[in-house]
């Protein structure tokens, strides 16, 4: 199929940010990588409406609906770039007037 | 005594006789280590002090486990509490976990020691090892070459005698294409087979954890002990696990097999085709009727797994904003900044162009062409193998299409991708596959045979690979 490379919109989506020199490479190998895979499209799938594959069928299992110990919170905390007391610390998000 | 030359089954036989002591055992390899790794590269994390403190505690034991005091390394994407847990990232490197790995839990229970962490491919992305962030790995066969990837530092390990065995992860072919690479036996088990808490995923319905040995009475051991079920993986089988080490080297029933054609080995290496025609010659010397197959899905196999894995792990590598854990760049002034700071300076190349291909193949409007049709295809391909295994017992294919290649060989991404020829079937269908030694090439490096079995039948994988292991001569050739 014919397709649209955006790459700066594909970067928003990925959260990545790219300097110049990286995008033009990056953008040159991508062009190649789905041209490569555009040729699924000649493969006759035809597994139909339930061709989707899942990797635990058939391995459906539930457990009880009961609360079972967790990781702790100072455990999780402990791996945090920057923190206070219980809470994970970030830049400002609400911006002072 | 030199414990180089010996299995893990030997070495775990000598200790259980007291003729040596756990504790003599992992200093001898922390010296190997000491000794070669400067050349090899196979740590990221050598683990001396805790190994040693664990090997002591072991040798007070009067009831050891099964694998005592055998030094075992481990893939740094498998996570022990406390341990530096890099992922051979630079956005993990100073990462220590909170928890433990179920694998890890098994192995400790059997008294193993975990001597190290090993050096990989980031975040598992990629067939040499040239993608860590922090240095490559090198064969130790020739130490200008790959060791494969991305487990490339555990096998290199077991290879260079800097432990026993390792433990090595599979999404599409990273414990197998290492595995022929160094001259060693690599299991990819069935999906669900082995419990993945505690692995750092990458593409969660393609990843496996598996064993890379010496031999394969050291992999069937090790598969019994990491397999069965685990409540905290939910995609964990709940299948009983045979005894794999009391049945692998048991008769094996007649059974057929099937190959590829000449026409499916175009591409390949000619020493590695003649060896795989010797190979077949050798099954049917030992009375193993052999079948040739077709399998027109293969030829789409690579790109659908370079759709798949890639969309899951845009979504599976999201997690690593610099909110939680992980790098945080430093020079972001806003939250949105810092999101794509700490991910753009965090991520090596391969691992940012894996998330724009998985990004862009899940985007709208694209979705449907590329992540469904793809799904369609993995379908298609399981199938396919269903059907193949209703006429013979096990598949056999080369593991790769030419010998370890030299470091900075392969700067192309798709000359890259294609290491994983023969390799991502198994991954795509959840089928366990072994690669095991089958000969060298002319340079003198390791050349691996695969063995695709069906659905949670690596019992019998392990005695058609037993059989292959006496019967298939291995000699190095003189240089």
């Amino acid at each position: 199929m014919a397709f649209e490379l955006d790459l700066d919109h594909i970067c928003f989506l990925a959260n990545l940010r790219l300097p110049e020199n990286e995008r033009i490479k990056l953008r040159a190998q991508m062009l190649q990588i789905v041209e490569w895979i555009d040729d699924l499209k000649q493969c006759d799938d035809d597994t139909g409406d339930e061709g989707n594959f899942s990797p635990t069928h058939p391995l459906h299992h539930v457990r009880e609906d009961e609360i079972l110990p967790s990781s702790k919170r100072e455990q999780i905390l402990s791996a945090a770039p920057e923190k206070d007391r219980d809470f994970f610390i970030v830049p400002r998000v609400i911006k002072k007037k | 005594m030199n414990l180089a030359q010996h299995s893990l089954v030997e070495i775990s036989r000598l200790i259980a006789r007291k003729e040596i002591e756990a504790e003599e055992v992992t200093r001898s390899f922390l010296r190997s280590i000491e000794e070669k790794d400067n050349d090899v590269s196979a740590y990221i994390t050598v683990l001396g002090e805790r190994a040693l403190d664990k090997a002591r505690e072991i040798d007070r034991k009067t009831k050891k486990g099964r694998l005592a005091g055998i030094p075992i390394a481990v893939k740094d994407n498998i996570v022990i509490e406390g341990i530096k847990t890099t992922c051979g990232s630079r956005m993990m490197a100073d990462y220590r976990p909170p928890y433990t790995a179920s694998v890890i839990r098994l192995l400790e229970e059997e008294d193993a020691v975990i001597i190290g962490k090993t050096n990989m491919d980031e975040f598992a992305m990629g067939s040499s090892t040239e993608n860590s962030a922090f240095f490559p790995t090198r064969n130790p066969w020739d130490l200008n070459r790959v060791p494969g990837g991305s487990s490339g530092g555990s096998a290199a390990a077991v290879a260079a005698s800097e432990a026993v065995a390792s433990l090595g992860t599979d999404t599409g072919g990273s414990i197998r294409q290492p595995a022929a690479y160094c001259g060693l036996v690599g299991l990819k088990p069935t999906y669900g087979r082995v419990s993945r808490y505690g692995l750092v995923a990458f593409a969660s319905s393609l990843d496996t954890i598996g064993p890379l040995t010496r031999d394969v009475s050291d992999c069937a051991l090790l598969t019994e002990i990491i397999s069965g079920y685990d409540p905290k993986d939910s995609t964990s089988s709940r299948k009983p696990v045979p005894s794999f080490t009391e049945e692998y080297n048991n008769d094996i029933k007649p059974i057929r097999v099937g190959y590829l054609g000449e026409h499916k080995l175009a591409g390949i290496k000619p020493e590695v085709r003649q060896r795989y025609r010797d190979v077949l010659e050798i099954l049917t010397g030992c009375g193993i009727e052999i079948v040739e197959m077709e399998f027109p899905s293969w030829e789409f196999a690579l790109q659908c797994y370079y759709v798949i894995a890639p969309c899951e792990a845009s979504s599976n590598l999201s997690r690593y904003d610099g909110v939680r854990f992980g790098f945080r760049s430093t020079r972001s002034s806003s939250l949105e900044d810092m999101y794509f700071d700490s991910r753009t300076e965090g991520f090596g190349e391969e691992v940012k162009r894996r998330i724009l291909l998985g990004t862009f193949a899940l985007s709208s409007g694209y979705r449907d062409a590329y992540y469904l049709k793809a799904s369609g295809v993995r379908e298609l391909i399981r199938r396919e193998m269903q059907t193949a295994f209703r006429t013979v017992d096990f598949i056999l294919t080369p593991t790769t299409s030419e010998e370890a290649f030299r470091l900075g060989e392969k700067a192309d991404p798709m000359a890259m991708y294609s290491c994983d020829q023969f390799t991502v079937v198994a991954n795509l269908a959840g089928i366990p596959a072994l690669s095991i030694p089958m000969g060298w090439s002319c340079s003198g490096l390791p050349l691996g045979l695969q063995i695709l079995g069906n659905y949670f039948q690596e019992c019998t994988l392990f005695k058609l690979a037993f059989l292959l292991e006496k019967n298939v001569k291995f000699s190095k050739p003189n240089l």
